[in-house]
């Protein structure tokens, strides 16, 4: 009987989510991402996840440890292949245009490894000659993005002294060296503190209302509900629920005063218990051996 | 009394990495048995080399050096302890004398492993061969580093709570009476016996050369004795104070451990300590070509990180004998220039190639997602390699030069030729590596082996050339064939890696 209630919530799920693709708008969209597979060593991270988002958004990645939130971002980003799926960023298929995409992105990682042994200033320069931005236009930002993340004082000190929220400020202004119109933001305010994270949202803001989309990958819920227009909620490697807060109370039959936490729990819980079948897992497998 | 456990907890730590692979093992082997290779100089002590390695040990300042390095750490370090024992030992009721006997009894471990391990088989030669000579040798040599490494660590304890000036005064005595036979002899030329005995190391090298005489065996004995006492009663003194809230935290050094908990440890140590020597060398003025860029970007690195004073110390050392055969036209070792050249090609391209590896590896997701193409990159890599190379191949020829009067530049050309060979290889190495996400020392002898195989061909065609008394046109072809490979092989690795890195997950 269980069962049978959870089937017919997951059927609910998906129809929701075909729904959202029926209406997603291509002229709109700037990442859309469909079935997605990716495992490592046997182990299923993505087991055919989907989402899209669009121009001027912020999307929320939501979901527990180990749910796929960061592959999903590494394979869009072209760190890690993926076993099957499509990902178009911006117009661009990934496949057949790997770098072409990436002169328009931001990217910020889970964690701030950023070469230790450059300063301030020469990690800023590092990554605008990478990316071909040219000389002087290169120098003029980076100064006007130091003096913005109040690290002008720090210019010359090697990233190695800097504090985890300036290293974090540091690794943010590298992602805004191109004006991107897709930031990539995988759980970017773990250990800065209230004050740096407060000036950060601005700025995402402001990116935001000039036209800028947004992935935040993120486990804070707090941060989502307030932060994000629509949160993509992510389980073992599913898009098991997208939304908005009101569109999602709907999805997991739940009351008006209901919070993200109490949606978040309830639609994790139920898609706990759905995974791929044995023949699928078989086809996976069998497709991972031929990719190696 | 936790000496023990704490002694111990420090041990583990320390050979812990040989229960993670069978591939450690096979190294501690090769390690050992490196050893063996001073048998032919110990027992061919009626010719040439076995001279040079008896002048070596007996009249040349080398026994110095290490005991005299010893006490100059003293003057440039702190007291130390890891991190675990700072969070986990220090919480605790641990007095301090009981950290210091434990710590002084695993650094004197250390020293016996690191001695003892390569000289085990030579030991065994020498002891079976009756050479006891040499035994009651290598036994010297370790009552000398043991007491160095006692006054070491006394003297870094001694420094945090007197005046730094005074005990860095008394250091700098204690290493000019470790020093005086040899300051005095080669300075002054002054060779009386009593000299050495100011001295715990000349003390040692008397009563080796005393042989069973016992009138004479008892100044240096005594000598030795006042040493010892002194350098225990500092001991002592320093293993009473409270030096645990001083101590340094640094990473622990672990015996083969390439684990990349360890390596990152070690880079962000080597960078707080190394970054402050580096030649002024910025990014900001790079060239505008994006090769250059990437090589100046590493050269950058390699210079923060020290690890151009670790390859320039490698040179020296390698260059060692050089200096002590100067002027005696010894030709063995003016004939070694091409070997000397040859394993400085081999052995440096992996050091380096390993360097980038472990200080990079964190910061290739940059490369991934954002450079608008990876043939740059790789180029660039290469080119710093050879940016690296070359010049340290040429400095090591120029001492050659300098102390032989004689130089090939047959050697240097095919030196240069394995330089670009082993650089193209060592991009290609280094990239498979991060691939496989393998750091193990058995990663490590594999890319050796290949280093190796790589420079066969050319090594090869060098011998053909000085081997047989060739015309003019056979050895242009040899030299015309080495270049053909060069080039091969270093287009095909060239063109390998950009394919590597373009399939590479970070």
């Amino acid at each position: 009987m269980l069962g049978r209630t959870l089937n017919c919530a997951i059927i609910g799920v998906n129809k929701m989510l075909n729904n959202a693709f029926g209406k997603y708008d291509q002229s709109q969209a700037t990442l859309y991402v469909y079935n997605l597979w990716k495992a490592y060593d046997g182990v299923q991270a993505l087991n055919g996840l989907s989402l899209y988002m669009n121009k001027g958004e912020v999307l929320g990645l939501l979901g527990p440890n180990g749910s796929g939130k960061t592959t999903t971002i590494k394979i869009v980003l072209g760190l890690l292949k993926k076993d099957e799926g499509v990902v178009n960023v911006l117009g661009y298929d990934i496949d057949k245009e790997p770098y072409e995409y990436k002169r328009l992105i931001g990217y910020v990682p889970e964690s701030s490894t950023i070469p230790e042994y450059l300063s301030t200033y020469e990690f800023l320069y590092y990554m605008g000659r990478i990316r071909d931005i040219k000389e002087p236009a290169l120098r003029s930002r980076i100064d006007d993005l130091l003096s913005r993340f109040n690290l002008a004082e720090k210019k010359k000190a090697l990233v190695t002294s800097l504090s985890k929220g300036m290293k974090q400020k540091l690794v943010f202004s590298s992602a805004l060296l191109q004006e991107p119109k897709i930031l990539f933001l995988d759980e970017p305010f773990i250990g800065i503190d209230p004050e740096g994270q407060f000036e950060l949202k601005l700025i995402i803001k402001e990116l935001v209302q000039n036209g800028c989309s947004v992935l935040l990958s993120t486990h804070l819920l707090d941060l989502a509900e307030r932060f994000c227009d629509r949160v993509a909620i992510v389980n073992k490697g599913r898009n098991v629920a997208t939304g908005n807060l009101k569109e999602l109370k709907e999805l997991a039959h739940l009351g008006k005063d209901t919070t993200l936490e109490q949606i978040f729990l309830t639609l994790t819980k139920e898609s706990a218990h759905v995974e791929a079948s044995p023949s699928e897992h078989k086809r996976r497998k069998f497709l991972g051996f031929l990719n190696r | 009394m936790a000496i023990k456990e704490i002694y111990l907890m420090r041990l583990i730590a320390s050979f812990g990495s040989f229960r993670k692979s069978k591939s450690t093992i096979l190294l501690l082997l090769i390690y050992s048995l490196s050893g063996l290779g001073l048998i032919p100089l110990i027992l061919s002590e009626e010719g040439t080399t076995g001279n040079l390695f008896t002048q070596m040990i007996l009249q040349y300042p080398v026994l110095y050096l290490f005991p005299t390095l010893f006490l100059f750490y003293s003057i440039i370090s702190q007291i130390s302890v890891i991190d675990y024992e700072r969070d986990f030992i220090f919480s605790t009721s641990v007095k301090p004398h009981e950290f210091f006997y434990a710590k002084t009894l695993y650094d004197l471990t250390m020293i016996l492993f690191v001695l003892f391990l390569p000289f085990f088989f030579a030991f065994v030669a020498i002891v079976l061969l009756l050479k006891t000579f040499y035994i009651v040798f290598f036994a010297i040599i370790f009552l000398v580093l043991s007491l160095s490494v006692i006054l070491e660590n006394s003297f870094k304890v001694l420094t945090i709570f007197y005046k730094r000036s005074m005990v860095r005064l008394l250091i700098v005595f204690v290493m000019l009476a470790f020093c005086a036979p040899v300051i005095l002899n080669f300075t002054f030329g002054n060779t009386s016996r009593t000299v050495n005995l100011i001295s715990p190391i000349g003390a040692l090298q008397e009563f080796l050369t005393s042989g069973a005489n016992l009138p004479e065996v008892v100044a240096p004995v005594t000598s030795f004795f006042i040493w010892t006492i002194f350098s225990i009663t500092l001991f002592y003194k320093a293993s009473r104070l409270n030096f645990l809230p001083f101590a340094q935290v640094v990473p622990l050094r672990a015996a083969f451990d390439t684990s990349f908990r360890y390596q990152v440890q070690k880079q962000q140590y080597l960078l707080s300590r190394m970054s402050r020597f580096s030649i002024p060398i910025h990014l900001e003025n790079a060239p505008k070509s994006k090769v250059m860029f990437y090589a100046k970007e590493s050269l950058v690195r390699t210079l923060r990180f020290g690890d151009i004073y670790g390859l320039l110390l490698t040179l020296i050392f390698l260059n060692l004998p050089y200096f002590f055969v100067g002027n005696s036209n010894l030709e063995d070792f003016t004939q070694a220039g091409f070997p000397m050249a040859m394993f400085f090609a081999v052995f440096f391209p992996i050091i380096l190639t390993q360097l980038w590896i472990t200080e990079f590896v964190d910061y290739f997701w940059i490369i991934k997602v954002f450079a608008s193409e990876i043939r740059s990159y790789i180029i660039g890599m290469f080119s710093w390699q050879i940016s690296i190379f070359l010049p340290l191949m040429l400095i090591s020829q120029a001492i050659v030069y300098l102390l032989t009067g004689s130089i090939s530049f047959d050697t240097i050309l095919f030196s240069t030729l394995l330089v670009i060979v082993n650089s193209s290889f060592g991009v290609y190495y280094g990239i498979w590596t991060v691939k496989r996400k393998s750091f193990t020392p058995y990663i490590f002898m594999m890319g050796m082996l290949f280093f190796v195989l790589l420079s066969i061909p050319i090594i090869v065609m060098n011998f053909i050339g000085r081997l047989f008394v060739l015309p003019q046109l056979y050895s242009v072809i040899l030299m015309f064939a080495s270049l053909v490979y060069t080039m091969i092989a270093t287009s095909a690795f060239i063109f390998l890696s950009i394919k590597m890195f373009e399939s590479m997950e970070v």
